[in-house]
């Protein structure tokens, strides 16, 4: 990696050239004009240009707009430019700076001077390089995150008795919102909605873990009361792990998830349900009645037992059932109530033959609910009990 | 960017916590060490109001922070309670049960009757 020297002055060149050697710096390479410097950047390769002092007063192209040119050139947009002025003129300076510059060395040039400003600059330099290449980092595994989550939440489920369809918008580019719907037995489904507290990567860390404990517990066929006890124990023990420090034991916020599990048995015309601190979800029945499944328990995590009980209600064929996180109604409605009243009022009056053209239909009204970047993390499901034969 | 602010007021008995801003994911540390030392003056026997009458919005997360203070109230026989008279905040305590667990009530001097004839809670944070 090299140093590049740009000055129309031979002496001045030589003085910066020793200054360079004896600190170490290595062999620079020197440049008589900005034409030239800009001609061996093109055929550099950016990582291999490791600053450049620049003089501003210059015959042909000056120092400014020479800074100018190296800046909008690929790659070059944080390589360490000195700028080398004899003039002291801060209008100067500024533009300097304006136009990209990391720094100034003043002529006369003092030694120690440059030597703290050229390692001041790189060290800059290499610290941004480094931060990239973290941020870099970082982003990709948030993308496989955001795949392996987006992988794990049921978007639909089509089967000729009961079909199924989701609505779902993060917050950021992970949720803490999960949905996860399967088969259970002939004529029988189940199907969770979970919205772990807080956003971003630890909550759709718990969620991930806590749908595939779920997953588990529905191919047993575990009640949905029982379902939710076993994660809130679950939750539980993640929030109480022992902390190795006081502080960080004082660091930690309580966890906790709110959920709503239903277990649909098409052949008994029977849905059993049980909702842990969760938003009521709302049953329409064929005659277009709406049934309220409420929330009988605090959220999960905050008690190391919970004792929530399936509660049954009455399924018949042609029911459609919606459930849906808080980023629904966050900031749009009055109250909760409201909302959840306007939901009823849509659920009852909207016509359509799927859950998907029922979200479709939806979409219009719910557009305006739908949270921007940092709100909440939102999302509807909607499921339709079609026939008991299959 | 979401802000939360809170000031104190201390009386012979109480602390009143004056809560503004958004409760939320983004602050909820800041909000947590913002309330800390007022909490720490307070000794046992001894009542604390979060009056969150000016509060715009809380999430999860918010309750997250309000739940670390309702166990270490528990856990130094605090007498806590929380004052909400939004209706949109006051929905979200009762549909998520947190009603269950700390006392609600809609303004100053219900929540103070609340923690003086100390009505029980339907379930008590003895478990934390």
């Amino acid at each position: 990696m090299s140093i590049f020297i740009v000055d129309d002055s031979a002496s001045d060149r030589k003085i910066i050239r020793n200054f360079i050697t004896k600190l170490g710096f290595g062999i620079p390479e020197e440049f008589a004009s900005g034409e030239s410097v800009l001609e061996r950047l093109r055929q550099a390769e950016p990582g291999n240009v490791r600053a450049i002092l620049l003089d501003l007063q210059m015959e042909g192209m000056e120092g400014i707009a020479c800074c100018l040119r190296i800046r909008s050139m690929p790659g070059y947009a944080d390589t360490p430019i000195l700028v080398v002025t004899a003039s002291n003129d801060e209008i100067q300076m500024n533009c300097a700076f304006e136009a990209g510059a990391t720094d100034y060395v003043l002529k006369p040039i003092q030694k120690y001077n440059l030597q703290v400003r050229l390692r001041n600059a790189i060290q800059l330099d290499r610290e941004r390089a480094s931060r990239r290449r973290f941020e870099q980092r970082l982003q990709q595994d948030i993308r496989i995150a955001q795949e392996i989550q987006d992988r794990l939440l049921t978007r639909r489920l089509q089967r000729p008795d009961f079909e199924m369809e989701l609505l779902y918008h993060p917050a950021s580019n992970l949720s803490g919102d999960m949905v996860f719907v399967c088969p259970s037995g002939p004529q029988r489904y189940a199907a969770i909605l979970m919205d772990v507290m807080g956003h971003g990567v630890s909550a759709a860390f718990i969620a991930v873990f806590l749908q595939s404990a779920a997953s588990r517990l529905m191919q047993q066929n575990t009640t949905p009361g029982d379902l939710l006890n076993s994660l809130g124990r679950q939750m539980w023990d993640i929030a109480s792990l022992p902390r190795q420090t006081a502080e960080e034991e004082n660091g930690v916020l309580p966890s906790f998830l709110s959920a709503i599990c239903f277990d649909f048995d098409l052949a008994a015309e029977k849905l059993h349900w049980a909702n842990a601190g969760h938003l009521p979800a709302l049953l329409r029945l064929p005659d277009a009645t709406i049934l309220k499944l409420e929330s009988t328990a605090p959220p999960l995590g905050l008690f190391p037992a919970n004792n929530l009980k399936t509660q049954t209600v009455g399924l018949p064929v042609g029911c459609r059932l919606i459930a849906f996180s808080d980023g629904i109604l966050e900031n749009h409605f009055a109250s909760i109530g409201a909302g959840i009243e306007t939901l009823s009022e849509l659920l009852a009056t909207t016509t359509a033959n799927s859950p998907a053209a029922f979200l479709a239909a939806l979409e219009k009204p719910l557009r305006p609910l739908l949270p921007v970047r940092d709100m909440d993390d939102a999302c509807v499901i909607a499921i339709d009990i079609l026939s008991k034969e299959l | 960017m979401a802000e939360f602010n809170v000031t104190g007021r201390m009386d012979e008995t109480s602390l009143r916590l004056e809560c503004s801003g958004s409760l939320v994911y983004e602050v909820s540390t800041q909000a947590r060490e913002q309330v800390r030392p007022y909490f720490e003056k307070l000794t046992e026997g001894s009542r604390c109001l979060f009056m969150m009458d000016k509060l715009k919005r809380i999430d999860s997360t918010g309750f997250g922070v309000l739940i670390h203070f309702v166990r270490q109230a528990a856990s130094r026989k605090i007498k806590l309670a929380v004052v909400v008279s939004d209706p949109f905040i006051l929905d979200l305590f009762r549909i998520a049960k947190f009603d269950q667990i700390m006392t609600v009530a809609p303004d100053e001097a219900s929540a103070l009757q609340a923690l003086t004839h100390e009505r029980p809670l339907p379930l008590t944070p003895q478990e934390y």
